[in-house]
């Protein structure tokens, strides 16, 4: 059993498959759990035509790096290996998207409220406000006019364990 | 001797406004910023002007720089588009000081209208319905709870800010001040009464500028997500009377100031008043849906200053906006390169668009949607006899698109043709948020991404070394 994680539709759903691909058959069988479909696969322009009994389907997969992204009837999702027992990352202050921060919220070494803005971001003509994910100190890392990215960490909020500032 | 015409725009409204200039024999000239030096509307012009770095005020709002392009390129027109300088009036009036024409309204009637307050104001004096206001520092109390701060030189939904109550008010105008100045170049902005689920009601009018208007059918264009619009329809039978009432308001407001081209007045309808909104001037987004349903071609009536004659529509339009965001985080906008592209075809569908398809091996790589600015892809536009007919040639032409490398909204967008009250057109303003989302077939998914990943040399090679007959697809992270 392999897990996937399938993203980009109302919400990520996690699914237990073995799928296997036959080119000399012409076939792609995906087991799940009990349940084990056969679909019939020629390759059509961008994709291929998937078929299950007298259902055709075309579908367009396009294979990353780390994720394949698949069309469906214009739905789009994204399937990824499901890596088993990983913890959701610790909550950062970063843009959702390429951006350009606008307005600094805190100074530096402020210390902030849970939800308080942090730092104003602009990207795409809109303006969206980052918010401290947990109270504690800030630690400002950019500078107004910074050309950001997601997973960058423009505010450090930085939780004092002892009771004494870091 | 051949004119030559500036597309002072970008992205799919220039490519459109290029293919009917070239068929009018008119010599096309892009401008573009570093962003863009590959983009579609740069390819589809007999020639392109650089115009600087990817920040919009650099670039497409750079007057000097437009100014300049048009010069160097000899060009006699000047076509905005929407966004960007079309509704400043400035510019209008350096456009034609430098002997270049503006396709579009005098600068004096964008002045009168162009401006939300000032447009308000008109519409008041001319006894058309404005939903009650007040600037920061008068009192809200007519205006109540919710309310919204808007841009008084806004457009395209931005610079506006939903307020519940009088604490959230300062952050509110800040925050729109803040968008509206980088925008639009003015911070003046204003608070007026929040309709909870309204129907958003436009009507588009083309002026000769000396008093005659022509009033060209309405749209519906409710399906909107942040104040923006997401699907435009015509026309707009269910109004029934109110239909002719409003074209008569319209009519009357674009009169007012001797209108010149291409303008929208918009009203927001509670199923019993029609509220004045604000008037475009300037071509809109939507208008290719009153294009399809008159068989007319508005850009080319801008370019000829041809005042189009009134006419009944025919059968139904509708229009889909793809844009490249993420309806599961809130129709964040999602920049990036673009992978596989497919637009759809057949009869009756129409596809403006801003971004090449995908081509085949040896092609360069796709298309990027910068994050500079807005990230409409392209417009799906159908006609068809009928609503429901027009409907289900949506459903079919958009399961037929295909945009890979970014999330975006089609999805969203055929939930939403799905959805109930869209079918019945008892849908608002507010509708999108409650569409129930479909989904898709996982084996299907993990079938289809299996294929793209486990390697067909079998298929293509006869088979390699490695490739077995049977392929275990376990990982491929």
């Amino acid at each position: 059993m392999s897990g996937w994680r399938i993203s980009g539709g109302p919400g990520a759903v996690r699914a237990e498959a073995v799928v296997r691909v036959d080119h000399a058959a012409g076939t792609v069988t995906v087991e799940m759990g009990p349940t084990k479909r056969v679909f019939g696969m020629v390759r059509s322009g961008d994709g291929w035509v998937l078929s299950e009994g007298t259902t055709r389907t075309r579908v367009v997969a396009v294979a990353g790096e780390r994720e394949t992204e698949v069309v469906v009837d214009g739905r789009r999702r994204v399937v990824a290996v499901a890596a088993p027992g990983a913890k959701a990352p610790p909550p950062i202050v970063t843009p959702p998207m390429p951006a350009v921060v606008s307005r600094l919220l805190v100074d530096d070494g402020a210390e902030v409220k849970e939800g308080q803005g942090l730092v104003t971001v602009t990207a795409m003509k809109m303006e969206l406000t980052l918010r401290a994910p947990r109270a504690g100190m800030a630690r400002v890392r950019v500078a107004v006019g910074d050309r950001v990215m997601p997973g960058d960490v423009l505010v450090d909020v930085i939780v004092a364990t002892d009771g004494s500032r870091p | 001797m051949t004119r030559t015409l500036l597309i002072a725009n970008r992205g799919e409204i220039a490519v459109r406004i290029a293919r009917t200039a070239r068929e009018l024999g008119l010599r096309t000239i892009a401008v573009y910023s570093d962003a863009d030096a590959t983009a579609l509307h740069v390819a589809t012009c007999d020639d392109a002007v650089r115009i600087g770095p990817p920040s919009p005020s650099a670039s497409y709002l750079n007057v000097p720089a437009l100014l300049a392009a048009a010069k160097a390129t000899g060009a006699h027109l000047i076509h905005p588009g929407y966004g960007f300088l079309s509704e400043n009036a400035d510019f209008a009036d350096a456009v034609e000081a430098a002997g270049i024409e503006w396709v579009g309204p005098t600068g004096a009637s964008m002045r009168a209208l162009g401006s939300k307050l000032g447009a308000r104001a008109v519409a008041t004096s001319l006894g058309i319905p404005v939903l009650p206001s007040a600037r920061p520092g008068e009192s809200f109390a007519n205006v109540g709870f919710p309310l919204l701060i808007k841009a008084s030189g806004g457009g395209g939904g931005r610079g506006m800010r939903r307020v519940d109550d009088a604490s959230g008010v300062d952050e509110a105008v800040e925050a729109a001040r803040a968008e509206a100045l980088a925008a639009f170049g003015d911070d003046t902005v204003y608070a007026e009464r929040l309709l909870l689920s309204p129907r958003h009601i436009e009507v588009q009018v083309f002026g000769d500028g000396e008093g005659g208007v022509s009033v060209l059918s309405e749209r519906d264009c409710s399906i909107q997500r942040r104040h923006q619009k997401l699907i435009e329809e015509a026309p707009c039978a269910f109004l029934g009377d109110l239909r002719g009432v409003l074209h008569e308001r319209a009519r009357a407001l674009a009169a007012s100031v001797r209108y010149r081209s291409a303008g929208t007045v918009e009203f927001l309808w509670d199923g019993q008043e029609a509220w004045f909104l604000e008037m475009n001037t300037r071509l809109q987004v939507e208008h290719p849906v009153t294009e399809m349903v008159l068989g007319l071609d508005l850009v080319a009536a801008q370019l000829q200053r041809r005042l189009p004659a009134e006419s009944e529509p025919q059968g139904h339009a509708i229009e889909c906006r793809v844009v490249a965001e993420d309806p599961a985080a809130g129709f964040l906008p999602a920049p990036g390169r673009l992978g596989v592209v497919r637009w759809p075809r057949g009869p009756g569908v129409r596809v403006d668009e801003g971004v090449r398809e995908s081509g085949g091996p040896g092609a360069s790589a796709g298309d990027v949607v910068p994050p500079d600015y807005d990230a409409l892809i392209a417009k799906i536009i159908v006609h068809a006899p009928t609503r429901e007919a027009a409907r289900q040639r949506m459903l079919r032409a958009l399961e037929d698109t295909v945009v890979t490398g970014v999330p975006t909204t089609i999805e969203r967008l055929i939930d939403t043709l799905r959805d109930g009250a869209f079918i019945a057109q008892n849908h608002s303003t507010g509708t999108l948020a409650d569409v129930v989302a479909g989904d898709v077939d996982p084996a299907l998914v993990l079938a289809a991404a299996a294929l793209a990943t486990a390697s067909p040399r079998a298929e293509v090679g006869g088979g390699g070394p490695a490739a077995g007959p049977w392929q275990t697809v376990g990982r491929w992270a």
